[in-house]
C-alpha cells in the first residue's frame, strides 16, 4: 500500500524570485506605499544602530588613542542619542499606526481576490482531490503568506543594510579580515547537508506524527467515545501510539547526532576562523606590530563574528523565500487558474421547461462515466421525482442543473443552452436544499435569504419562517431575527437541534421566487410525522414551479408528476407512479418491496 | 537596538480558570512530579542547562573583557595566544554540549513525554463516563486539554530552563560587575530595573491589544474556512451567501483599525519609553565609562564589560518578569488537566462476571443527561426475556437511543434500576457486560485501520479471521468484500495510505453491524441498523439479519416501522415515556399513537 508521503518540492531561483515579487506587486497596488515605507524605516534604524554601535565605539577609542577631546566624542555620542530618539518615535508611531492598517488594507485586497475566486471557481476545483489541495492552500495561507513575504524581505533588508556596513567598516580597518569573513562560507556544504537532514527528519516525524495524531484525535472526539468504551480499540489505537512515538524516538535520534555532529563542526570551524584567528590576528598587530588601532582591534572583536555569521546564515534566508515561494506557487495557480465554466450573454427566457438531451457526464479522473445518456424534461410546473439506489448518480444530477459542472449532450432552459445564460442569474432560478445543508454564521434572516440584504426582506422572511414553522422559535431568540447563528465567533450564539436547522435551510425556499426547486432528500433527518408535515408544505410552497425531488424512499415519488428512475447512471424507467407499478419493470419491484412490510395494513384497510 | 520578537504569551486562553497564586504552585509541582514520573530526568537537565548557559554567559563577557584589557598594555603574546587557545578549547565543549542537548537530548526527551503524557490521558479519557462528554464545558475543557496540555508541560520546561539560565546570569552578571565597578553595577541595575517595569507594562498594552483582536481573528478564521472547505463549495456557488460573508470579513478588517486606532498612543508611547529608556542609559554610561577610560581610571575592558551587561542585565529583568508570568499561565492551564485527571468515574463495574443472558428488566428508570434538564426518559418499566425480538419504536427525541445506553451500561439511570438475570447491572464488571451485550449505534465510526481489526474491534489474530468474515456475512458485506483485493487487510478511510479504502456509508453501516455480531454477545441492539442504505439493500440486510440472530435476544430501534413490525413485541416511546406495548397485530387493532404512525407511512404505498 502506498504510504502517505510528502514530496520536497524545489523551485528554481527564477521562479523564486517572481513569486516573491508576485505577492508584492500585489501589496503594492493594494497599499500604495507600504513596502517603500517599511523599508526605509528599516533602512534608516539599520543606518543609526550602526553607527551608534560599532562606528561610535571605533570613533571614541580611536579618538583616545589619537588624543582627541573628550567633549568631541561626548557631542557625538549625544547627536547619536537624538538621532536614536527621534527614529524610535517616527518607527514606533509608524508601527502602531500606520503599518498595520496598510497591512490591513493589503490583506483585505488579496482576500478579496481569493475570495472571488473561491466563490467562482469550479466544483470541481473542491470536490477533485487533484486540484483542491492547491486551492484549500491557497485559502487556508493567504493571510500569514502576505506577512511572511514583507516580513522576510524587510528582514533581508535589515541584515543586508547591518551586514555590508559592518563589512565595510571591518575592510576598511583591514582588508585581510574579508578572509576570515569568507572562509566560513567553505562550509556551507555542512550546513546545507544538515538542513537536508533537519529537513528530512521534519518529513520522517511527520509521516510518524499522523499516525499519533490520529490516535488522539480518536481518544479525544466524541464521535468515537462510545466505540472505544463498548470494543477493545483502545488497547489497539494505544500500541498503535506507543510504536508511532518509540519510531520517533528512533528517528529523533538517527537524525539528531548526524545534525549534532554536522552542526558541531560546522559552528566550530566558523568559531575557529572569525574568532579565534581573526582575534589573534587583529591583537597581534595591535598589541606586537601596533599597526592597528586600540578601537579598530575593539570593532574586530565585536562585530567580526556576527558578520561572517550572518553571511553563512544567509542560505537560511534564501530557504525562506523559497519556503513562501513554495505557497505563493498555489495562490497563483489558484488566482491565474481560467475558469473553464463561463457565462453567456443572453437573458434568461420568461419561463421554459429544463430539457436534458443525451446528457452524460464523467468526473476528471474517474474511468467510468457516473451519467450516461440521460433525457430528461422538467416542466415548469411539474413535479418530478428522481428516484434510484444510492450511488445511481441522482445528486451528480443535480449538479448538472445548476451548471456546478459542463457535461455532455446539452440541457436546455426555454430553448437555450443553459451555457448561453450568466451562471448567477441563472442558479437564482432556483432554490434547493441539499442533503448537506448548512448554517452559517450570521444572523437568522442572512441564513433564510443566504445574500446580503436588502429593503423589504423583512416580510418576505417572516413569511418565510412561518411556513416552515420556525417563526415560534426564533421569536424566542435574543435579538429575534437578527440574532447570529451557531457558536462560531460567539459564544453567546444561537444553537439549533437538527430539526430546526432543517426548517431554517427550507425557509431559504420559501424567502425568493423560485422556478424550480430542487430537494435532494431532504427528510431523511425527519421522523415520519415531521417528514410528512414537510411534503405537505413544500408541495403547496411549490405551487406555480419546477420542483425535482431526489429520494430513494419510493414513498414519496407517488405523488411526481412523473417518476424518473435511475439505475447506474441510466434512466432505466420513466412515468407517473400509475404507468410504472402496471408497467411491472424494477420500480414496481423496489415499490413492491419497500410496501411489503405495509402490504398487510392495506389489505385490511 | 535590536528588537525582541514578539513574544508568545500572547496567546490567551479565553475561559482560563481563575486561581490562588499558592494553587498555581502547587498546580506547577504537580505537573513537575508527572513529568518526573513520565521522562526521569528530564527536569534535572533542564535545569542543569539553564545553569551551564547561565555560566556560558558570564565566561563569554569575561573573555572580551580580558580581550580588551589586553589592549594599550604591555603584555606578552604568548599570554594573548594562551588565553584565546583555553577559551578555543572551552569553546569546543560547549558548542558540543550546546548542540547535543537540543538537537539530541531535547529533541527525544520531548517525544518521550509526548507519548507518556498522551497514553496516561488516553487511559484517563477512556475511562471517563460517557455523560462526561454531554456536559458542553467539561467537553471543551477535555478537549482543550488533550490539545494543550503537552505544548504547555514542554514550554513549562523551556521556560523553567530560561528562567533558570536568567537567574544564573543576573547573579554572575552583577557579581562581575561589582567586581569591576560598583558604581557602574548601580546605575546599570538601575537602568535594567527601570527597563523591566517599562516593559512589563508595554506587555500588557500589547496583552490587551491582543485581546481586543481576538474576537476578529476567529471570525476571519471562520469565514476563510468558509470559502476553504468543499462542505460549503455548493451553497456558495447555489446563493450568493459568500457576499454576506464576504461583507462581514470587510466590516473585521473596519474593526480591526478601529482596535489599531485605540491602542495606538499607548502602544506608541510604551514602545518609545521602552527603548529610549537604554537610549539613554546605554549613552550615560557609555560617556561615564569613556571619562573613566580618558582620565585612566579604567581599562578598556570596562567598556566591553559595561556596554555588554547593560544589555544582558536588562534582557535578563526582563525575561525574568516574562517567564514567570508564563510560568504562572502555564499553572493556570495546568488547572484543566487536573480537574480532568483528578476526574472520578461514577460507571465502576461491580465484582461479578455477567452469566449466559436470561431476562433484562428495566424497573422504574428515569433518566437525564444533565442535572435540570427535561428527562429523556421516565418511569419506564419493560421486561425482555432470551430469545426475543423486541422493537423499540417512536418520533425522534423520544428517548429511544437513551434507552440502550443505558442497557449497554455507558449511563447509569437516575431513578430506578436496570435489572440483568435478576441483579442489578452495576454488580458486573463493565467488561463482562459488555461482552454479553453489543450495540450498534446510529452514529458508528470507521477506525483508520485494517477491515478485520475494524469488525474485531481490536487486533485480530489470524485464527480469528473466520469468525470475522462470517460476521461480515451475516451482515450482508460479502459482495464488497470479494472486490477488496486485499480482503480482511485492507485499509479503512485514507488517513493513512492514499489508496486506502472509502466505504460507503451503507458499507460503513454493515460493517458496523458485523462488529456487534463478531462479540458472539447475546443480546444485540440495533439502532437504526438500515437508515444509510436503500430499500432494496435494507431488505436484503433484514432478512439476513433474521437469519443470524434467530436465536439471539434482539432489540431493533427504529422510526422506519417497516423494519420492526414482525417483532415479538413493540414498545412505542413518545418523550421518554412508555406509552404503548404489544404486537404490532394488537397494537393496530387497538388503533392507537402507532397504529396512526404506521398507517401515516404506509399510506404512500396503499395509494396506488
Amino acid at each position: 500500500m502506498k504510504k502517505k508521503r510528502e514530496k520536497r518540492l524545489k523551485l528554481p531561483l527564477r521562479r523564486i524570485v517572481s513569486d516573491n515579487v508576485f505577492v508584492l506587486s500585489l501589496v503594492r497596488k493594494a497599499a500604495p506605499g507600504l513596502i517603500f515605507l517599511r523599508l526605509s524605516l528599516i533602512a534608516v534604524s539599520a543606518v543609526t544602530n550602526f553607527l551608534s554601535g560599532a562606528y561610535l565605539l571605533r570613533f571614541a577609542i580611536n579618538g583616545i588613542e589619537d588624543g582627541k577631546s573628550f567633549r568631541e566624542m561626548v557631542t557625538f555620542a549625544v547627536a547619536m542619542l537624538i538621532a536614536n530618539v527621534i527614529v524610535e518615535v517616527i518607527f514606533q508611531t509608524a508601527n502602531n499606526s500606520i503599518i498595520p492598517k496598510k497591512m490591513n488594507k493589503a490583506t483585505r485586497y488579496v482576500h478579496e481576490q481569493v475570495y472571488k475566486k473561491a466563490s467562482s471557481v469550479e466544483l470541481e476545483r473542491y470536490e477533485n482531490p487533484l486540484y483542491y489541495n492547491t486551492l484549500q492552500k491557497a485559502v487556508d495561507e493567504c493571510q500569514t503568506r502576505v506577512n511572511a513575504v514583507l516580513d522576510t524581505v524587510c528582514m533581508t533588508a535589515w541584515r543586508v543594510i547591518t551586514f555590508s556596513a559592518n563589512l565595510g567598516l571591518l575592510v576598511a580597518i583591514d582588508p585581510w579580515l574579508l578572509v576570515f569573513v569568507i572562509a566560513p562560507l567553505l562550509l556551507t556544504p555542512l550546513t546545507a547537508r544538515s538542513n537536508e537532514l533537519g529537513y528530512k527528519r521534519t518529513m520522517d516525524t511527520k509521516e510518524v506524527n499522523r499516525r499519533r495524531d490520529y490516535s488522539r484525535r480518536a481518544f479525544y472526539l466524541a464521535d468515537y467515545a462510545k466505540e472505544l468504551r463498548l470494543t477493545r480499540m483502545p488497547e489497539l489505537l494505544l500500541k498503535r501510539y506507543r510504536e508511532a512515538g518509540d519510531e520517533n524516538v528512533k528517528i529523533l535520534g538517527r537524525y539528531g547526532w548526524k545534525i549534532t555532529g554536522l552542526n558541531y563542526i560546522s559552528s566550530e570551524v566558523r568559531e575557529l576562523f572569525s574568532c579565534c584567528v581573526a582575534f589573534i590576528y587583529a591583537l597581534y598587530k595591535t598589541i606586537v606590530k601596533k599597526t592597528m588601532k586600540y578601537g579598530d582591534c575593539i570593532v574586530v572583536i565585536d562585530s567580526i563574528g556576527q558578520v561572517a555569521y550572518t553571511l553563512a546564515d544567509s542560505a537560511n534566508m534564501l530557504l525562506r523565500f523559497q519556503e513562501n515561494a513554495l505557497y505563493i506557487e498555489n495562490l497563483r495557480e489558484f488566482l491565474d487558474y481560467e475558469n473553464k465554466i463561463t457565462d453567456g450573454d443572453k437573458a434568461l427566457p420568461e419561463s421554459g421547461d429544463l430539457v436534458l438531451e443525451n446528457v452524460s457526464f464523467r468526473y476528471e479522473g474517474a474511468s467510468d462515466y457516473t451519467l450516461k445518456n440521460i433525457n430528461m424534461r422538467i416542466g415548469a410546473n411539474e413535479k418530478i421525482a428522481i428516484v434510484g439506489h444510492n450511488g445511481a448518480g441522482k445528486t451528480t444530477l443535480t449538479k448538472l442543473l445548476l451548471r456546478f459542472y459542463d457535461c455532455e449532450g446539452s440541457i436546455t432552459y426555454g430553448g437555450e443552452n443553459i451555457k448561453d445564460f450568466k451562471i448567477a442569474e441563472y442558479r437564482d432560478a432556483f432554490a434547493s436544499v441539499m442533503q448537506d445543508y448548512h448554517i452559517f454564521a450570521l444572523t437568522v434572516k442572512e441564513n433564510v435569504v443566504l445574500r446580503p440584504l436588502e429593503d423589504g426582506d423583512d416580510e418576505s422572511i417572516k413569511a418565510a419562517l412561518i411556513k416552515s414553522g420556525i417563526d415560534k422559535k426564533v421569536a424566542t431568540f435574543p435579538q429575534e431575527e437578527n440574532t447570529v447563528l451557531t457558536r462560531e465567533f460567539d459564544d453567546d450564539g444561537v444553537l439549533l437541534s437538527g430539526g430546526e436547522q432543517q426548517k431554517i435551510a427550507i425557509s431559504h425556499v420559501y424567502s425568493k421566487q423560485n422556478r424550480f426547486v430542487i430537494l435532494d432528500e431532504p427528510s431523511s433527518a425527519l421522523d415520519p410525522i415531521a417528514e410528512h408535515e414537510m411534503y405537505k408544505r413544500m408541495d403547496e410552497a411549490c405551487e406555480g414551479c419546477g420542483m425535482i425531488f431526489i429520494s430513494h424512499r419510493l414513498s414519496s415519488a407517488v405523488m411526481a408528476d412523473r417518476i424518473y428512475l435511475i439505475e447506474n447512471g441510466e434512466v432505466c424507467e420513466v412515468g407517473t407512479h400509475k404507468e410504472l407499478m402496471e408497467k411491472n419493470g424494477r420500480y414496481a419491484e423496489m415499490f413492491h418491496r419497500q410496501a411489503e412490510n405495509y402490504a398487510e395494513v392495506e389489505e385490511n384497510a | 537596538m535590536p528588537r525582541p520578537p514578539m513574544h508568545r504569551l500572547m496567546q490567551k486562553d479565553k475561559n482560563a480558570p481563575k486561581i490562588t497564586k499558592g494553587r498555581a504552585l502547587k498546580n506547577t509541582f504537580w505537573m513537575f512530579g508527572r513529568i518526573r514520573k513520565y521522562v526521569p530526568g528530564f527536569i534535572f537537565m533542564v535545569v542543569l542547562n539553564g545553569i551551564i548557559s547561565g555560566i556560558n554567559g558570564a565566561v563569554e563577557m569575561l573573555y572580551v573583557k580580558a580581550l580588551y584589557d589586553f589592549i594599550g598594555q604591555n603584555i606578552s603574546f604568548e599570554t594573548v595566544l594562551r588565553l584565546i587557545a583555553i577559551y578555543t578549547l572551552y569553546r569546543t565543549f560547549w558548542y558540543f554540549y550546546n548542540t547535543w542537548f537540543w538537537q539530541v537530548y531535547w529533541t527525544i526527551a520531548q517525544e518521550k513525554l509526548h507519548i507518556a503524557l498522551h497514553s496516561d490521558m488516553f487511559r484517563k479519557a477512556v475511562s471517563l463516563d460517557l455523560a462526561r462528554y454531554d456536559d458542553p464545558k467539561f467537553y471543551n475543557d477535555f478537549i482543550w486539554s488533550m490539545d494543550q496540555a503537552f505544548p504547555h508541560a514542554v514550554n513549562m520546561m523551556k521556560d523553567t530552563s530560561t528562567l533558570v539560565f536568567r537567574v544564573v546570569s543576573a547573579v554572575a552578571i552583577s557579581g562581575i560587575l561589582f567586581t569591576v565597578d560598583p558604581i557602574m553595577a548601580v546605575i546599570i541595575a538601575t537602568f535594567a530595573i527601570l527597563r523591566a517595569f517599562i516593559s512589563t507594562k508595554y506587555n500588557k498594552v500589547n496583552y490587551e491589544y491582543f485581546d481586543a483582536s481576538n474576537p476578529l481573528w476567529r471570525k476571519e478564521g471562520y469565514i476563510r474556512r468558509v470559502f476553504m472547505l468543499p462542505d460549503y463549495a455548493k451553497e456558495l456557488r447555489a446563493t450568493r451567501v459568500g457576499e454576506n460573508l464576504y461583507e462581514d470579513y470587510v466590516k473585521t478588517t473596519d474593526e480591526k483599525n478601529k482596535i489599531v486606532d485605540k491602542f495606538k498612543v499607548r502602544r506608541s508611547i510604551y514602545g518609545v519609553l521602552s527603548h529610549t529608556v537604554m537610549l539613554f542609559g546605554e549613552t550615560g554610561l557609555f560617556i561615564f565609562v569613556l571619562y573613566k577610560v580618558v582620565t585612566g581610571a579604567t581599562s578598556l575592558g570596562t567598556f566591553s564589560v559595561a556596554m555588554g551587561a547593560i544589555w544582558r542585565l536588562s534582557w535578563t529583568m526582563r525575561d525574568l518578569v516574562v517567564e514567570l508570568q508564563l510560568l504562572h499561565e502555564h499553572a493556570i492551564f495546568l488547572e484543566k488537566v487536573r480537574k480532568f485527571t483528578e476526574c472520578k468515574p461514577e460507571i465502576v463495574g461491580g465484582t461479578l462476571a455477567a452469566e449466559p443472558f436470561e431476562k433484562l428488566e428495566i424497573k422504574g428508570v428515569s433518566f437525564a443527561y444533565n442535572d435540570g434538564d427535561k428527562k429523556a426518559l421516565s418511569e419506564v418499566e419493560l421486561t425482555i426475556n432470551k430469545g426475543e425480538k423486541i422493537a423499540i419504536v417512536g418520533y425522534n427525541g423520544a428517548g429511544k437511543t437513551t434507552l440502550t445506553k443505558l442497557i449497554s451500561r455507558l449511563y447509569d439511570p437516575t431513578e430506578g434500576e436496570v435489572l440483568y438475570n435478576g441483579k442489578n447491572l452495576k454488580e458486573y464488571t463493565i467488561d463482562s457486560v459488555r461482552d454479553r451485550i453489543a450495540a450498534v449505534f446510529q452514529d458508528y465510526r470507521m477506525f483508520a485501520s485494517t477491515l478485520a481489526e475494524n469488525v474485531a474491534g481490536g487486533e485480530c489474530a489470524a485464527e480469528d479471521e473466520n469468525k470475522v468474515r462470517e460476521a461480515l456475512e451475516s451482515s450482508t458485506f460479502e459482495s464488497k468484500l470479494e472486490k477488496l483485493p486485499q480482503g480482511l487487510a485492507t485499509q479503512l478511510t485514507r488517513e493513512f495510505y492514499d489508496d486506502g479504502t472509502v466505504l460507503s456509508g451503507g458499507e460503513q453501516q454493515k460493517v458496523a453491524i458485523a462488529r456487534a455480531f463478531y462479540k458472539d454477545a447475546d443480546l444485540i441492539i440495533l439502532d437504526e441498523p438500515s437508515s444509510a442504505l436503500d430499500p432494496d439493500a435494507e431488505y436484503e440486510l433484514n432478512r439476513s439479519i433474521a437469519e443470524y440472530a434467530d436465536k439471539k435476544t434482539v432489540i431493533f430501534i427504529s422510526h422506519r416501522l417497516s423494519t420492526t413490525r414482525h417483532a415479538d413485541r413493540i414498545y412505542m416511546f413518545e418523550e421518554g415515556r412508555l406509552i404503548e406495548v404489544g404486537t404490532h397485530d394488537e397494537l393496530i387493532s387497538k388503533n392507537g399513537k402507532y397504529a396512526y404512525m404506521f398507517n401515516l407511512q404506509a399510506e404512500k404505498y396503499r395509494k396506488q
